[in-house]
Formats: C-alpha cells, sequence, structure tokens
C-alpha cells in the first residue's frame, strides 16, 4: 500500500471515480445511491466487525484468496461495489474504503445535485413526516434529498437528522440528557 | 637587739646611781631634836643628797632620758604606724566593703534583670504558644467546616445526582413505554418544525 500522500489521493479519486460511473451507468441516480448506501453500511459494518475487517487485510492470505473472501462476503451487494472492494482487498487497500465512501457522497452532490440525509427516529416515518423533513433539508442544503431512515428506539423520541457535515439532533434521549445534566447543577 | 641594749645600759645606769647612794652615810633619826628642826633637812646630809640627786639626774639626763625618750619615740612610731595601718585597713575595708557593695548591688541588679528577662521571655513564650495552638485550632476548625462544607455539597450533589438519574429515568421509561406512533410523529413533526438548521449545528 501506498503512503505518498498524493499518491494514496489519486487512487482514492480514482476508486471514487470508478465506482460513481459503474454505478451511475448501471443504474443512474438510484444506482449511486443504492452504492453509497451499500457503501456506508459496509464500512460500519468492517468498524463493527473486527474478525472481518482483520480477516480482508490479513497478510496471511494471498490477494486472490482475500479477493474472494471480500466476493463472498459482500455477494448481495450492488455488483460494481463488490468488484471494487475485492479489488481494493486484492491490492491492500481496504483501509481507503471510508474516504471512497465520502468521495462518492461528494461526487453525487456535484455531479447530481443529490444528498443523503440519515434520519433516525424511535418509529417508522410516514409520507408526510418525510416530504416535511425532504423539504426543511432541500431548502436548507439547496440540494435533491434523499432519506436514508433508521429506526432507533433508544433515542425515545423525536428525531436525528444528519449529513455528511452536519447534524441536527431533536431527539427525545439528548433532551432527556441535557435535562439530567441541568438538574444536577 | 638594740632594744635590749639599751635596757641593759639603763639597767647599769639605776645600778651606778644606786650604788652612789648607797654609798654616802646616812644619820639616824634617834639623834634629831624637836620642833621645827624635826622636819628641816640637816645641811651635813642635805648637801651631799643634793649631790648624789644632782649626780643622779645627770646620769639619767645623759644616759637614761635618751633611751626612754628613744622608747617613747619608737613607741610612739610604731603606734603612729600602726594607727596608720590601721587607718589604711580601715579605708581599704571600706573600700572592699564598698567595691562588695556595689558588686552586690550590680549583682542584685543583674539578677533583677536575668528575672526580667527570663520573666519577659516566658510570656513572649507563653504568648506564641498560645497564639500558635490559637491558630493551630482556627486552622483545624476552618479546616473541618471546610471538609464538613465539602462533604454536605458532595452529599447534595450526590442526592440531586440521584433524584436527576431517578427522574429521568421515570420520564424515559414513560415516553418509551405510554407514547403511542401517533405521539411520536406528532412530536416528531413539531420538532422538525422548531428544530434548528442544518447549518446551526
Amino acid at each position: 500500500m501506498p503512503t505518498n500522500r498524493l499518491v494514496v489521493k489519486e487512487q482514492i479519486a480514482t476508486y471514487t471515480q470508478l465506482l460513481f460511473e459503474a454505478a451511475r451507468n448501471d443504474g443512474g441516480q438510484e444506482g449511486v445511491l443504492q452504492v453509497v448506501v451499500q457503501a456506508e453500511e459496509i464500512v460500519k459494518a468492517m468498524r463493527g466487525n473486527a474478525d472481518l475487517d482483520g480477516a480482508l487485510k490479513d497478510p496471511g492470505y494471498t490477494p486472490e484468496q482475500k479477493a474472494t473472501l471480500a466476493r463472498n462476503v459482500f455477494e448481495g451487494a450492488n455488483p460494481a461495489l463488490v468488484s471494487v472492494i475485492a479489488l481494493m482487498a486484492e491490492r491492500g487497500e481496504l483501509d481507503y474504503l471510508p474516504r471512497v465512501v465520502e468521495g462518492l457522497v461528494d461526487n453525487m452532490a456535484s455531479k447530481l445535485n443529490l444528498m443523503i440525509v440519515d434520519v433516525t427516529t424511535a418509529v417508522e416515518l410516514d409520507d408526510h413526516l418525510r416530504d416535511l423533513i425532504k423539504k426543511k433539508a432541500a431548502t436548507e442544503l439547496g440540494k435533491d434529498i434523499v432519506l436514508n431512515e433508521r429506526v432507533d428506539k433508544s433515542i425515545l423520541g423525536g428525531i436525528i437528522m444528519s449529513t455528511k457535515d452536519e447534524r441536527i439532533d431533536a431527539s427525545l434521549l439528548t433532551q432527556v440528557e441535557k435535562t439530567r445534566e441541568a438538574l444536577k447543577k | 637587739m638594740k632594744c635590749t641594749n639599751k635596757a641593759a645600759k639603763l639597767s647599769a645606769v639605776f645600778a651606778a646611781a644606786t650604788a652612789l647612794a648607797m654609798a654616802v652615810p646616812a644619820y639616824a633619826f634617834a639623834d634629831e631634836g624637836g620642833g621645827i628642826e624635826a622636819i628641816l633637812p640637816k645641811m651635813n646630809e642635805f648637801i651631799p643628797m643634793l649631790v648624789a640627786f644632782i649626780i643622779l639626774w645627770i646620769i639619767l639626763a645623759k644616759f637614761g632620758w635618751p633611751i626612754f625618750d628613744g622608747m617613747l619615740v619608737k613607741r610612739e612610731n610604731t603606734i603612729n604606724e600602726a594607727l596608720k595601718k590601721s587607718e589604711e585597713a580601715k579605708i581599704e575595708a571600706e573600700r572592699t566593703l564598698a567595691e562588695y557593695q556595689k558588686q552586690l548591688a550590680d549583682a542584685k541588679a543583674q539578677a533583677a534583670k536575668v528575672i526580667a528577662d527570663a520573666k519577659e521571655t516566658g510570656e513572649a513564650v507563653r504568648a506564641d504558644i498560645t497564639k500558635q495552638a490559637q491558630d493551630e485550632a482556627t486552622a483545624m476548625i476552618e479546616k473541618a467546616r471546610i471538609a464538613i462544607e465539602a462533604e454536605k455539597k458532595a452529599a447534595i450533589s450526590d442526592l440531586q445526582g440521584s433524584i436527576a438519574d431517578i427522574s429521568v429515568d421515570v420520564a424515559s421509561r414513560l415516553i418509551s413505554t405510554d407514547l403511542s406512533d401517533a405521539e411520536h410523529r406528532a412530536i416528531i413533526e413539531r420538532y422538525i418544525n422548531e428544530a434548528g438548521s442544518f447549518h446551526a449545528n
């Protein structure tokens, strides 16, 4: 794996461009969106699973074995994404994947005028709330908005909205914690 | 030694005069007549006695008196010297007495000063010890007060924390169990409308 910063940056840009074009050619805007969402899930999975992360980067495996392992693990994902991840695993460059995902999000925003907003709530959203959130985010961010919904009852209620750089935490959990801290003072 | 010689000479003079007087013949009073003649000296007796007396007086004046006078002078000198020495001794004694008295007075003054100094030092030490004890007691009391205050604050803080935790936990459970999906969605909608901007965070 190269250590020169400019070389690394070039390689990440190459992976990003390759994946973006492959996803767009394959499924258009929806394909890119699907790839970004799946790539983010894969990054989270690798961060949360040390065995998987270790196996894909294990120097004891040959590059071909790592590529095969990656294809088998992420078999159900977008084919273009699986191919790129297998290539990165084969070349021992899976550590670049989070930055590739960031590049995809940037490309999506700049080239497709599209932005993903992660929305976490304690209950499923209905269409009315989805429209409301999209309008608010589109107005403020100036992009077409795609919601990446997630239900998490631990936030108790309310809503957490976040993009790559911004975040609105209007969850009841945060309100409760603020109240707890205020009561303790 | 010289004095002994003079005494011997004086004795010799007396002996010679006595011998001379003894050598002159004396008349018996049985031949004396009555009346005034009984008390008047007879010339044949008076003249030899006068001569003997004069000779004795001359001898005594010539040899005895100087010795006697010398003895008197010596005695006088001795007495005077003794008196002088006595006077000097007296003066010396008085001087020594005065000196002793002065030394005694000095010693008394010094002793008084030492006692006064010791008393003063003792008072100062006592005052220092008292002040130090008071300071230490004050510091201990202040430390104890601060410790008690800290413990009190910690206890109150713990109590507040416990109350806050319990209250918030109860509220959390109530929220999570009592709110329906519709109520949750109503809250979400209100928060979306009231929540701040993305750019504000």
